[in-house]
């Protein structure tokens, strides 16, 4: 069995979540803090589309930006060498796309369900805005933001639509677990395919089953009895 | 000491008030939903009001026409919200300590405050226990002194007791009583519990719909309440519309009686008000003004109260409330009231 797709897979979706997970909760945090609903309304119309589109279509928005007779490809290409389209960068560009909604959603939920009282609490206790976000905010909001990144981080590992679009599928370089399968199966290869669609549901169901225990953990920890 | 005049435009009404409170505690009645919270918030810095200002022992922490505006952090004043708003994530411990923040002291003379204050407000053994794993009455104690680290020099408390049960209400109401007169800055209690108000604050304010209705003493302000909504909230069961029919002399529309007052009626006088515990059974043939014949109409028994409710058997009317103590439970034939009693009240 060719151990690349797998290892492709690993590299694209571990790097691709730490990437998520920042931009994520970073955009959940400003949208959070927008004073007006309307624009609140607009901006989660707007970051949620890549989750309900086909991810055909957001393939081919990453060309439309990435590709490299494109305004952002060609700078990327002639300032820094380095072409994005068709390398593994794009399969990461593609997995960071598709499960940015998740994580955006989760993040946002999270923030919104923490009591706004905490905040006004420790505003009239003297603490900075910073140390509310640190001490009281994400505190409050890690368990929503922990399962929104292990949602995220599965849909990155499964991401296949937006990756073969910009990333095509070159053996060794951009084919992941996803387009192996794909790959196996066009080729009538169903043994070889098997195996990576059995990796791929061992390691989605380590991650899904390790969510709901994390959160249980967290609940047993932060359970209000007396309220 | 702390002086607020404020307007805000609220949905359903206008929030426009202006009251002072002095060291010691004010209290501000309220049915839920006049404003009484937000009012609070509006001292505290937590929601913005449209026009006024506010200040506190001489500084301003709001002024609309200078665009002052200070943060809360700035404001030094202390908020006791209605469920405590403990950090859940944080310990007793750490939650007095997250009130010294500010301060910018080192983490030993921190912790030797805590220890202080953890001493001060009888929370020894509790320090490394979740806000979840402790009772009602230890969380209060454990906001309050959060809000004593804050060094606030006004503490606002809104409904401190609506969360507990009746046993635990008044345990904490010694409790906090006993606070009051530790403290030495300005307090101001919001709460739609008379008792409460009665018990714990010197001075009382009444609100109705975002507006002050009258300001005093609490006493004075529950012996003689002037104004129809103070008497309401103040508890008074009984209110009619009344017509002048002398310069001593009255007419209650609702029941249809005539009564005579103690003191001469004021032509601001709209309404009369009777607390149910000021009717009194009256004897037969005994010499006693404003006798009503009773046609009863309802009775309730509870513990250590007995109320009924009746009409003016001669022209029946709206119900009125008499309440007594139970041992004399037994419908009288006429009951009478003291003229000084009457309470003569505006609109």
């Amino acid at each position: 069995m060719d151990l690349s797709p797998i290892l492709i897979s690993a590299k694209t979706a571990t790097v691709s979540i730490v990437f998520t997970f920042f931009l994520g909760t970073g955009t959940a945090f400003l949208v959070y803090r927008m004073r007006h609903e309307r624009w609140k309304i607009l901006w989660d119309g707007l970051l949620t589309l890549p989750l309900v589109l086909p991810p055909t279509v957001a393939g081919f928005f990453l060309l439309y930006i990435f590709g490299v007779r494109r305004p952002v490809g060609a700078f990327f290409l002639e300032y820094f060498g380095v072409k994005i389209a068709f390398s593994w960068g794009a399969t990461v560009l593609a997995a960071v796309a598709i499960s940015f909604p998740l994580m955006y959603r989760s993040a946002r939920g999270a923030f919104e369900q923490v009591d706004r009282n905490l905040m006004d609490a420790g505003r009239t206790l003297g603490m900075s805005e910073w140390q509310i976000f640190r001490r009281v905010l994400m505190p409050g909001a890690v368990q929503g933001l922990l399962s929104g990144g292990i949602l995220a981080f599965a849909r990155g590992l499964g991401e296949f639509g937006a990756t073969a679009m910009i990333a095509g599928n070159i053996a060794g370089k951009t084919r992941t677990l996803p387009l192996a399968v794909y790959s196996d199966v066009s080729a009538g290869n169903m043994e070889s395919a098997g195996r990576y669609v059995l990796v791929l549901v061992l390691i989605s169901f380590i991650v899904v089953t390790g969510m709901g225990y994390a959160t249980y953990v967290f609940q047993r920890f932060t359970r209000r009895e007396n309220r | 000491m702390l002086e607020a005049d404020i307007s805000k435009k609220l949905k359903n009404f206008d929030l426009d008030l202006r009251f002072e409170a002095e060291d010691g505690c004010l209290g501000i009645l309220g049915a839920s939903g006049c404003g009484k919270s937000m009012t609070l918030k509006a001292v505290a810095g937590l929601v913005r009001p449209d026009r006024g200002k506010i200040r506190r022992d001489g500084s301003v922490l709001f002024d609309s026409g200078r665009g002052i505006d200070l943060p809360p952090q700035k404001r030094q004043v202390g908020y006791l919200f209605q469920d405590y708003a403990l950090f859940p994530n944080m310990t007793v411990a750490q939650n007095i300590e997250a009130g010294l923040l500010r301060s910018r002291q080192d983490k030993s003379a921190r912790r030797e405050q805590v220890r202080r204050l953890i001493c001060q407000f009888r929370l020894e053994g509790l320090e490394n226990q979740y806000p979840a794993r402790i009772s009602g009455g230890q969380q209060q104690r454990t906001a309050l002194a959060r809000i004593f680290a804050s060094d606030a020099r006004c503490i606002l408390l809104d409904e401190p007791f609506s969360a507990m049960d009746s046993y635990l209400r008044e345990e904490m109401q010694m409790e906090l009583a006993r606070m009051i007169r530790e403290f030495g800055g300005c307090m101001v209690l919001v709460s739609h519990d008379r008792d409460e108000i009665y018990r714990l604050c010197g001075r009382t304010m009444i609100m109705e719909k975002g507006r002050n209705v009258i300001c005093g003493q609490t006493q004075v302000l529950f012996d003689q309440p002037r104004k129809l909504a103070a008497a309401r909230l103040t508890g008074c069961k009984n209110i009619s519309r009344i017509q002048k029919a002398g310069d001593y002399q009255i007419y209650a529309n609702d029941w249809n009686v005539m009564l005579c007052t103690g003191t001469k009626v004021p032509d601001t006088a709209t309404h009369v008000g009777i607390r149910a515990h000021d009717i009194l059974p009256a004897a037969k043939g005994e010499d006693v003004p404003n006798r009503i014949r009773v046609l009863p109409a309802e009775q309730v028994t509870s513990p250590f109260e007995w109320t009924l409710i009746f009409q003016n058997r001669e022209h029946p009317g709206a119900g009125i409330w008499m309440k007594s103590d139970r041992s004399q439970g037994q419908i009288p034939d006429e009951v009478t009231i003291d003229p000084s009693r009457l309470l003569l009240l505006e609109e």
